[in-house]
């Protein structure tokens, strides 16, 4: 496992946008066994996104690390990588990716919540009243006429 | 650590007809965490004779947590919206030290 061997840490790089100056910290846990800060460096402010390469003390050693960087202003972190070796072995140095959390080189469409036109054209009926199929009787105005006979006074001259 | 998710802008496309110019702006809570105006005066949509029209309109270097889309007709226009999409992406990390924000790790172990 990485946590049993001591490592040498050479070399920091970050790929940075530094609107403002920060600063970089390294704690370790060794010597001693104990995470403490190891290693303070400056990064001065970028023009733009560019890879910063820090150079460490040739003694800066570990079984874990912890990178901090504290800006005075706005930072963007595109990622982090340590240059580093096992100690006592004649292992290789090599570069270690520290994690961090990735900006995706393509955007991302998203709608904006605009209510939808449809494509097709849809049927409203307009409030008029229908035709009935059938025909219906309807009562003329006609007074009845009596069924029985009735006597009535004509005018008449004397 | 800075947990937010700060977003930037690359483009808005709106679908639209109008008969006359509206004005477009986008309102978003970066530099400074308050909701403002990013396109100075806003963007001119100009009319387009009630025909349909795709336009988009260049966000760059616009950053926030939170946008707002804003289209204002002109007092004489009729403006039809059909859709809009925005392009955006997340950065990974952002620091804002006068926030005194800070980034760092897990202790950890170089390899395996």
């Amino acid at each position: 496992m990485g946590f049993e061997k001591v490592q040498f840490y050479g070399i920091v790089e970050i790929d940075c946008n530094a609107v403002a100056q920060a600063v970089f910290n390294l704690y370790t846990d060794q010597p001693a066994g104990v995470m403490a800060l190891r290693e303070t460096r400056t990064i001065a402010a970028t023009s733009g996104r560019q890879v910063v390469r820090i150079r460490l003390a040739g003694t800066t050693k570990g079984k874990l690390l912890r990178p901090e960087i504290v800006p005075t202003g706005l930072f963007y972190l595109y990622g982090m990588r340590v240059w580093a070796r096992v100690a006592g072995a004649a292992a290789p140095w090599q570069w270690y990716a520290i994690p961090v959390v990735e900006t995706p080189e393509a955007w991302t469409a998203v709608k904006l919540p605009i209510e939808p036109t449809p494509d097709e054209w849809s049927a409203v009926k307009l409030p008029i009243p229908e035709s009935g199929e059938e025909w219906t009787p309807v009562k003329l105005a006609v007074q009845p006429s009596s069924e029985t006979a009735e006597w009535i006074d004509l005018p008449m001259d004397e | 650590m800075a947990f937010r998710r700060v977003w930037q802008f690359k483009e808005v496309v709106f679908d639209y007809s109008s008969n006359n110019s509206s004005t477009f702006q986008l309102y978003t809570d970066l530099p400074g965490g308050a909701m403002a105006a990013r396109k100075g005066a806003g963007v001119t949509m100009a009319s387009t004779s009630d025909g349909r029209k795709t336009l988009p309109i260049p966000l760059d270097g616009i950053e926030g947590t939170l946008y707002r889309p804003e289209i204002i007709p002109g007092a004489t226009t009729v403006l039809r919206l059909y859709g809009g999409t925005i392009w955006v992406r997340p950065v990974g990390v952002y620091l804002d030290g006068s926030l005194s924000e800070k980034w760092t790790t897990q202790e950890m172990a170089l390899g395996v």
